[in-house]
This record gives C-alpha cells, structure tokens and sequence, in this order.
C-alpha cells in the first residue's frame, strides 16, 4: 500500500474530524440531559472523616435506616461498606418526597436503584445525598455498582417502596422493612 | 508496487509541524475553555435557575466552592453516637500497634497462658488461640472487651485496667507467633462459601475478607487454624446478637443468612484449612 505523504495527511485528519464529531455528539447528549432532562450528578458538598464514621453521631450504626423527622420529612442513612449495605433493606414512603443519606467508611461503592433518580457514587470523605420520590409500590434490588474489593458481587441492597398505609413510623420516627 | 519516497525538505517539514502545532493548540484552548464555561457557568446557571439559585451561588457551587445542597434544608440529626465498638484506625491506633513492644508483650503474655495456652496455642477449644492472629484483630477485641463492647464473663475481667500501650504490646507479640499447622478437609458446601459466597443471598465471599485482603476491613481476623468450636460459638453469637462489636454489622448480616449446617461446616473447614 504506497500512500504519498499529502494522502496520510488527509487520511488522519479525516478520522481525527471523525473523533472529533464523535466526542462532540457524546458531549451534546451529556449536556442536552443535564439541561432539558435535569439529570446531572448529585450537587451536595458535605465532607465526613470516614475513619472515625462509625463513631459519628450521625451515621452511628444505631441512627441508620429511614426516619420521619418531627416536621414530617424523610431521611434515609446508609451506610455503603464491604460489602453490603446498612441497614440492607430500606424501607421508603410511596409518593412522598425523601432524602437519601449514603457515607462509606472504607473504599469507593456506589448504587442504583432502576427505575428512578437514584444512582451516585458513595465516595470515603463526603455524603452522597440524593432528593427522590418513589412511585412504584414494591421491591427494587440496590446494588453496589463500583468495584469495592472481592466481595463486591455480593454487594446488593433492597430499597421496599411502601404505600402510606404501610409506612409506618415508630415511637422514634423509624421505619423498617416488612418482614417477609 | 512504486512506493513514493515519504522524505520531505526540513523547512517543508518544519512548516508542517508549525501547522499542526498551532491546530492542536488552538483545539485543546477551545475544548479547555468550552468545558469551564459548560461546566461552570452555562450547567450550574441554567440548572441552578430552575431551583431558584442565583446565578453567582450555582457558579461558586460548582466550583465547589460553597457547600450544601440548595434544593432542600439540609436534614438535621439529633442522633448521638452510639458505637458498637471504640476502635478506629486512626494515627494513634496504628502508631501504638507500630511501636509495639513484643517482649514486653512476651511478659505480659504470662497471665494469659493459663487459657490460652503457652504457646498462645490452647488445648481447650472454648479458649481461641492466639498464635498467628493479627495484631490488628487482637488489639481490636482486647479494647472491646475493656470498652465492655464485647462481653465475656473471663476475658472482660482480664482486660480490665490494661492500656492501649500494653494492648497493643499483647498484639505484637501473638502477632509474631507461628500458627499451628493444621490438616485439611475436603467439604465442598463450605469451600464454595469461602471462596464465592453466595450473592443470591447477599453472602460475601468470606475470603475475601478473611485471608489478609489488603482492601478488607482492618480487624478482620484470621480464621485459618482457629478452634472448630470456637469458630461456631462466634457465628452463633452473631447471629444470635450476643456478640456485636462488629462494625456496620458486618458480620451479624453475614452470620444471619446462614444456615446452622453452613455454620458448622464453615468452622470444620476453617479450622483444618492449612495456612496459605
Ligand atoms: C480465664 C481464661 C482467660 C484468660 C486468663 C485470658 N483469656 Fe482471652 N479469652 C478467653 C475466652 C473464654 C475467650 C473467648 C471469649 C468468647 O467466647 O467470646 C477469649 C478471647 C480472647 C480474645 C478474642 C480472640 C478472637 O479471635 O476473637 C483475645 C484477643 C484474647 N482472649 C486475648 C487474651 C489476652 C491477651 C490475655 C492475657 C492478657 C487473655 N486473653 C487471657 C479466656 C481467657
Ligand atoms: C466484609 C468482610 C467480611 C466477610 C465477607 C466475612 N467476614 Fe467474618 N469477620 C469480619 C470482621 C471485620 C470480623 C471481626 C469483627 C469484629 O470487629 O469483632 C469478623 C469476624 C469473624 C469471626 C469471629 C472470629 C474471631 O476470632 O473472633 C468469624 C468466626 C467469622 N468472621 C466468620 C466468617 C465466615 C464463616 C464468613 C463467610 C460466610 C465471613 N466471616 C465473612 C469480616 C468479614
Ligand atoms: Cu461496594
């Protein structure tokens, strides 16, 4: 295959253009998601020691899992470590606004729940939250979709949607997953 | 086939390249300066209006500059910390635990031959052995059972009174201690447990935490050479929550998805595994 220099040339700049319509049109999806369908990474800047987590007041293990708050908001803390989530199962209200708390005390994790809003990375240093409004009534696996460490396919959460008759709040304000 | 000769003159051949630098420079300066102006001004302003945010606070919060969420309060919680165990690996832990003294620890060790065997190897299978242990495993439970985080009529009396720098000697010194060497057995339930798991259930591969992982838990113990016993005793108590100084439950999730066979099995196995 002989090529003179003038057609090598044209034919790197041919395919650079092509890569560079490529890259172009990734990057207009990406913007065109974020301005007309608002999806967008979480914004929340909120730093948290992971080391000392466990000792927090906040994601204290006693303090994780769903609570409804005395004006009537709903936080969920969880904790994402190697390898499953605490609490494992997290009970959330059917059609009502709740924020999503999530801390690591170790390695990167993230999650997803299909189907909604929810899908951030939990990075060690910082809470990830998440505003979400659940409205599908039932069961929806959780899973841990950022390599942690060798126990990560074992990584998997539940997220149960429960309608309001369903959801329950405690003496507390906590509440959680029906048993089976 | 004429193959046409690739050489060019210098000066033709510095013309070119002047060419393509300035074309390469002049592409990066516009993807650089497209991309700050995307991502921190025309994003966060656009997005930034739509919850009400001025134009100047969505800029700074996408710098990163200005913390917080702007759609909601962010939630209060009233919570105190009530941990299930004191220890973290913070500097402190890890310096004392690095400046260990393992014959002071060797001394000190004396008062614990009587159960856990000279050795640090015992012949009573209700007392674990403590030889090949990790420093950070023994130093971890020894503050708990001080804490009272974990309980035990003998061992809470015995760590009592005993500072972190004696802790942490104890832990060096059984720490620099050979295991016994053990046989092995062949039971497939509990070998697929240890190395797989079973994520249907949300079963961790018990290796990967428990054969020395760099990316595991600290005061993940050995289990290899362990009493049988002892072993099923742990797993039972987790599972039973009379022990719960794991942190973030780690166990107790883990110990309550199994089934009292797989419990038993799981200790046969790793009591007779030899070490790797
Ligand atoms: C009177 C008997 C007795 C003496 C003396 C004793 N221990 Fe223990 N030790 C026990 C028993 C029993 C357990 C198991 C507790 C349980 O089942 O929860 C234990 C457990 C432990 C554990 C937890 C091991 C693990 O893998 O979880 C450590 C660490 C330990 N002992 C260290 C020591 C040290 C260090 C000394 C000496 C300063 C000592 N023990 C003296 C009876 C004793
Ligand atoms: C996520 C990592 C992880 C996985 C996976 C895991 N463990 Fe553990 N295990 C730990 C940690 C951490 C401890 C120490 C708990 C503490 O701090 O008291 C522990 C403690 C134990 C103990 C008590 C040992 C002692 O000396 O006191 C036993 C027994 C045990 N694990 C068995 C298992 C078995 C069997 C499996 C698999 C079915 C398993 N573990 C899977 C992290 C793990
Ligand atoms: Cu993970």
């Amino acid at each position: 295959m002989a090529s003179s220099h003038q057609e090598i040339l044209r034919t790197e700049l041919r395919w650079g253009a092509v890569m560079g319509v490529l890259v172009a049109g990734i990057l207009g999806l990406i913007i065109y998601a974020a301005l007309a369908l608002h999806i967008s990474p979480p914004s929340n800047v909120e730093r948290i020691d992971p080391k000392t987590l466990q000792l927090s007041d906040e994601f204290t293990e006693q303090n994780l899992g769903t609570q409804v708050s005395g004006d009537g908001r709903v936080t969920a803390r969880i904790v994402a470590t190697q390898y499953a989530f605490l609490p494992p199962c997290v009970a959330v209200p059917l059609n009502r606004p709740i924020t999503l708390r999530f801390a690591s005390p170790d390695v990167i994790h993230g999650l997803l729940i299909a189907g909604t809003n929810v899908n951030t990375m939990v990075v060690p240093g910082y809470v990830s939250q998440v505003h979400a409004t659940f409205t599908q009534p039932g069961e929806t696996p959780m899973p841990c979709h950022e390599f942690c460490g060798l126990g990560h396919s074992a990584m998997l959460g539940r997220v149960q949607v429960l309608p309001a008759d369903q959801f329950k709040p405690d003496a507390q304000g906590r509440v959680a997953c029906a048993k089976h | 086939m004429a193959t046409e000769p690739l050489d060019l003159t210098p000066e033709q051949r510095a013309a070119e390249d002047r060419t393509f630098r300035r074309g390469a420079a002049l592409a990066v300066g516009v993807v650089l300066v497209a991309g700050i102006v995307l991502g921190f001004v025309v994003l966060p302003v656009v997005q930034g209006a739509s919850v009400g945010l001025d134009a100047w606070s969505a800029i700074c919060r996408a710098i990163g500059v200005q913390p917080g969420t702007p759609i909601a309060r962010q939630p209060s919680s009233e919570a105190a910390a009530t941990p299930v165990s004191q220890v973290s690996w913070g500097p402190a832990t890890l310096g004392a635990l690095r400046n260990g003294n393992v014959a002071r620890g060797a001394q000190l060790s004396r008062v614990c031959d009587a159960c856990h065997g000279a050795q640090g190897l015992s012949s009573d299978p209700q007392f674990p052995n403590m030889s090949g242990q990790t420093a950070y495993a023994i130093y971890k439970q020894l503050h708990d059972f001080r804490s009272g985080a974990r309980k035990n009529y003998l061992m809470s009396i015995v760590a009592t009174y005993r500072s972190d720098q004696s802790i942490a000697d104890l832990a060096v010194y059984y720490a620099s201690r050979q295991a016994l060497q053990h046989g092995s057995i062949e039971d497939p339930v509990a070998a697929n447990l240890a190395v797989r798991g079973d994520p249907a259930r949300s079963i961790a591969a018990c290796n990967a935490c428990h054969l020395g992982n760099p990316g595991a838990p600290v005061e993940t113990p050995n289990l290899i050479g362990q009493h049988k016993e002892y072993l099923l005793n742990q797993l039972q108590a987790f599972a039973h929550d009379t022990r719960h100084n794991d942190v973030y439950a780690r166990m107790r999730t883990i110990s309550t998805a199994l089934t009292s066979d797989e419990m038993e099995r799981l200790a046969a196995y790793y009591a007779a595994t030899p070490r790797p």
